[in-house]
């Protein structure tokens, strides 16, 4: 039965690609036109399923409403709320001061025409064409994006409690609208007497891998403008021997640490692995499996991440090497290895670099392209360089632009731009005009 | 071409999150002038060198506002570009303060 119903789909994408390919444009069928924006227009009766309705699932699926405009698609994702996740380092540094700045509902922001199934994905069997939801339902597809974004595991963190971020001196930005606004509150009573703030890394792949850099430099910030920088100190643990995978920023932001005001140290090879909330005592394992024991006033937790059970767990995923359990897709392409047609957008891929919101911008009218030359048997003829972006928050007021490419090198976008050097601009876009940007990628106009 | 489009469609995206503000600015501006061409006659010309120096005032309020309203200041204006990008928006919001005033201050002078 299943061999059967695999057959069936791959004799209807074949039936796609040859229409395609011979350019009949029977309608009905498959016919192209091009718009005067470059983007291709195929009339195609494909069946899409997304699965994931964040930044790259939603980006995704507005692109693909224009583009394909007699294609069902579906959605499928439990969570009702979105989240602009750029914006919680602003909240947990007390520059925002309401999580509405950073919520929205996502049945708002769903295109026309576009079937949003309110369930998590339980299995994704892509032998099958196939993915099955927690309740058991199961939904047949001709092509396939994964858009899951990643989990963030606290509970590998032994004694942390994601109730008690905001109280006890415990915060951590990634979790949530109201864990970033509550960590503002551990800093700011923190700073009304300062000590120790114990900053940490995760060991894993992390999204937004700029964000506990950027927490560090807010915190000791805090400290200096509140008059507490004589009995504050700022400790930073890093997994391994890099606090950032781009050197030429890792390098600057070690340098700029040594001159902050705050005496702000660094720690190589000590990655959190236990808390005790009420001593205020972090554990961190070295490279040998040695545990210390450290004693903070603030602590900033970031969790080991990792791709979702449904994906970690199927066929779809890096067997093993660095990238082991992110979906294995061509880092140029963004169409899986095995299977051609399944495509990765966003946290989710197992590629070098660019688990972040400025990805998708690039990323997703590329992906978007290729799958439609996958669709009409073409190759998938552009390749993604990697770029992303990580506006560096330096002090209250100023920041870094910092965009770079997979292969760590510095790719400014807007002239006259040193990615580098302290800017009033940078912070202006990062409090100012993210949000919009953001706003426009997520809805297919960028 | 592309990147145009892309700056037009964040500014529709941030008048969308954020559509108080601009909206009462051109409320206001069309609501003066249809004020004021209703009171005809209005001294344009004898009216625009007070109008450009209020506006002129309002840039330079403006120089140092916006980084504050921003949570920032004028003290981290730390190359050409922090310099363009601010020097340019106070002089969009000077701008608006003249063109606001000229004709109020043309009809107080219309005699």
């Amino acid at each position: 039965m299943a061999n059967t119903k695999t057959g069936l789909s791959t004799a209807r994408r074949n039936f796609i690609k040859i229409m395609g390919a011979s350019s009949l444009g029977m309608s009905g069928m498959i016919s192209t036109t091009q718009l005067a924006s470059a983007q291709t227009v195929l009339e195609a009766n494909v069946s899409i399923v997304i699965a994931g309705s964040g930044l790259a699932g939603l980006a995704a699926a507005h692109r693909l409403r224009k583009q394909l405009p007699n294609a069902k698609i579906t959605i499928i994702d439990a969570k009702k709320e979105h989240n602009y996740q750029p914006g919680y380092t602003l909240l947990a540094t007390g520059i925002w001061h309401s999580t509405q700045r950073v919520r929205d509902r996502n049945e708002r922001l769903m295109p026309p025409g576009v079937d949003w199934v309110q369930e998590a994905v339980a299995s994704f069997e892509p032998e099958l064409n196939q993915v099955q939801t927690v309740s058991g339902k199961k939904f047949d597809y001709d092509y396939l994006i994964v858009a899951t974004g990643l989990v963030l595991k606290y509970d590998e963190i032994e004694g942390m409690d994601t109730s008690i971020i905001g109280q006890n001196g415990v915060g951590s930005v990634y979790h949530s609208p109201d864990a970033a606004a509550n960590t503002w509150r551990a800093i700011d009573a923190f700073r009304q007497k300062g000590g120790r703030a114990v900053m940490t890394l995760a060991p894993t792949f992390m999204k937004c891998a700029g964000a506990p850099l950027k927490m560090t430099f807010m915190v000791a910030d805090w400290l200096n403008e509140s008059g507490v920088k004589n009995n504050s100190q700022v400790d930073f643990f890093a997994p391994s021997t890099s606090i950032f995978s781009v050197k030429t920023v890792n390098d600057l932001v070690l340098k700029r640490w040594e001159a902050l005001p705050v005496t702000t140290n660094v720690h190589f090879h000590r990655e959190l692995t236990g808390v005790d909330i009420s001593a205020k005592t972090a554990y961190f394992t070295d490279q040998n499996g040695a545990v210390h024991k450290e004693d903070y006033d603030f602590l900033h937790v970031v969790p080991p991440m990792y791709a979702p059970d449904a994906v970690r767990q199927s066929s779809l995923v890096v067997p093993d090497g660095v990238q082991k359990g992110w979906l294995d897709v061509d880092k140029g392409t963004l169409q899986h290895t095995r299977y051609p047609n399944v495509f990765g957008l966003g946290d989710i891929n197992g590629t070098p670099r660019g688990k972040t919101a400025a990805t998708i911008k690039k990323s997703a009218p590329l992906m978007v392209h290729n799958l439609l030359q996958q669709m009409q048997g073409k190759p998938a003829d552009q390749i993604f360089d990697g770029y992303t972006s990580c506006p560096m928050l330096i002090r209250r007021g100023s920041a870094w632009l910092v965009e770079f490419n997979y292969a760590g090198d510095l790719t400014p976008t807007m002239p006259l731009i040193d990615p580098l050097k302290d800017s009033y601009l940078a912070w202006f876009l990062e409090d100012e005009l993210l949000k919009p940007a953001y706003m426009a990628v997520l809805k297919g106009k960028a | 071409m592309t990147e145009l489009l892309l700056g037009l469609n964040i500014l529709y995206e941030w008048f969308l999150l954020s559509p108080v503000l601009p909206t009462v600015m051109a409320v206001l501006l069309i609501a003066v002038y249809v004020w004021a061409v209703a009171k005809k006659p209005l001294n344009w010309k004898g009216s625009w060198p007070l109008s450009w120096k209020v506006g002129l005032l309002v840039a330079i309020i403006a120089f140092f506002g916006v980084p504050w309203w921003v949570d920032s200041s004028v003290t981290e204006l730390n190359y050409l570009p922090d310099w363009l990008l601010n020097t340019s928006m106070a002089i969009g919001i000077g701008a608006y303060g003249a063109l606001l005033v000229w004709p109020l201050i043309g009809i107080r002078r219309k005699a």
